[in-house]
């Protein structure tokens, strides 16, 4: 099985983080290719930095059609194109945000996200709508910490992830936490056993949901939302 | 004072651009001066959330322009509003959507508004945006008309006949108190609809237009605390 994951974000150091997260937890005869855009921004941290991380990301989504790839993983939590993409392609196109947060709404009543700042916590309520999860979500976590610094400082970012979920468990009514950042591969184990509940890696979730989606031979439905864009000129 | 407006039409489709002008230039008030543009590059019309995405790092560059050049609001007139919240991000100045702000004022018009919109494919993108504004409860349902933006653009009489049958329809059947004319390019054509339906049908960019100069008049900025603050300076490849 072939996968091809994007970090939307042109960061080589991140790109490389998750590929080495995600080799550990592949399936034997899964094969990966982990790959980012060449051009925008080097950490998605708003929405103009996602707005300007997506043509990128459509490239390299047609791409992996083109190369017959079986799934792609589009590997930053704020999933960013991931409708256009799924309407550009005929190969699965998981989210990593959109997967984990419908896989949190079964292990646990209400799920906590951490975010990198202040300002991506309306972020999340927007996506949890979107994603018709409301009902399952406990609160924003805000490290306050940048996306490079997270990926860079491994022990920083875990504890401060340990204090914001034990009083977001005590507080919120959090059952899961999910480490809402692709920088964040990786971190979830160490976190979960100090933790003692369910501690998402959202780029392990959505590589293990594209595998699913293959070995079920599903992809996106055609007939309205990801229908195939009607062709015209692009000036 | 004159009141500077600069409203981008973010397809790249220059008659699509002269039709809204044409539109607002009638409806804005004496001393609004209007400024009408659309990005050279990117598609020539907005049918999916492919083309959305494409313009909408296009739309941003204008937003900037508008700013750097001194205007007063910007509004983003496509009724998907591409770019919304990006745009507001990096403004200082307020900028409008012409479906955000329309979904509004519809909501205080009626008790359930209907969307007009061209095709089936679109209906789930009315879906989640009633929802991402947390109209839910304002929302009947959304109309086809069958017709593509170009051909909705070109064609008004057939466009007006195929909305009114629509609009009598949901009237009649999903409980539609105000229909909303949701694509820019449908500008200009809700007073004759109107009139034969006997209920109130929006404009999307004139009611952007008027919105637009309500909040210059109260001298309303967005918040920056969090959902619009200013993006974090990077690098950019």
């Amino acid at each position: 099985m072939r996968i091809f994951v994007i970090n939307p974000n042109t960061s080589e150091s991140v790109t490389e983080h998750v590929r080495h997260e995600l080799e550990r937890i592949k399936r034997p005869d899964t094969e990966l290719t982990v790959t980012n855009p060449k051009h925008g921004p080097v950490s998605i941290e708003s929405a103009y930095d996602e707005a300007l991380a997506t043509p990128g990301t459509l490239e390299l989504v047609r791409q992996a059609n083109d190369e017959g790839y079986d799934a792609v993983v589009l590997a930053c939590f704020s999933d960013p194109g991931l409708d256009a993409a799924k309407e550009i392609s005929e190969i699965p196109v998981i989210g990593i945000e959109e997967a984990t947060l419908h896989v949190a709404a079964m292990l646990g009543h209400k799920f906590s996200i951490t975010t990198t700042g202040r300002n991506r916590a309306p972020t999340r309520e927007i996506h949890v709508k979107l994603r018709n999860v409301e009902t399952a979500y406990a609160s924003a976590l805000v490290m306050d910490m940048p996306v490079l610094e997270m990926d860079a400082n491994p022990e920083e970012a875990k504890a401060r992830i340990l204090e914001l979920a034990r009083k977001a468990i005590e507080e919120d009514g959090t059952e899961v936490v999910i480490l809402g950042c692709a920088g964040l591969a990786g971190y979830a184990e160490d976190i979960e056993r100090e933790l003692g509940i369910v501690v998402l890696d959202p780029s392990s979730v959505g590589l293990k949901i594209a595998e699913a989606m293959v070995d079920l031979g599903v992809s996106h439905s055609k007939v309205a939302r990801f229908a195939t864009p009607p062709k015209k000129e692009i000036k | 004072m004159t009141l500077r407006i600069f409203v981008i039409n973010p397809n790249s489709s220059q008659a699509v651009t002269d039709h809204i002008r044409r539109e607002l230039e009638r409806v804005k008030r004496p001393d609004t001066e209007l400024t009408v543009v659309n990005p050279q590059h990117g598609p020539a019309s907005i049918e999916s959330q492919y083309d959305r995405e494409l313009v909408k790092p296009h739309v941003l560059d204008l937003v900037r322009r508008a700013n750097d050049e001194g205007y007063d609001v910007a509004i983003i007139a496509c009724f998907s509003d591409p770019g919304l919240d990006a745009s507001r991000e990096i403004s200082s100045i307020p900028v409008i959507g012409i479906e955000e702000s329309t979904l509004h004022v519809a909501a205080m018009l009626g008790h359930r508004f209907s969307p007009v919109t061209a095709f089936p494919k679109h209906v789930p993108t009315r879906d989640l945006h009633v929802r991402m504004g947390g109209f839910e409860h304002a929302y009947a349902s959304t109309l086809i008309t069958g017709m593509s933006v170009l051909d909705m653009e070109a064609d008004p009489t057939t466009t007006k006949g195929r909305i009114l049958a629509e609009a009598r329809r949901a009237v009649a059947e999903d409980g539609a108190e105000v229909i909303v004319l949701g694509c820019a390019g449908l500008s200009g054509y809700a007073k004759d609809i109107e009139r034969e339906l006997g209920v109130v049908v929006l404009d999307p960019t004139a009611v952007a237009l008027k919105v637009a100069e309500t909040f210059a008049d109260l001298g309303l900025r967005h918040s920056k605390i969090a959902r619009f603050a200013t993006p974090p300076a990077k690098e950019i490849r």
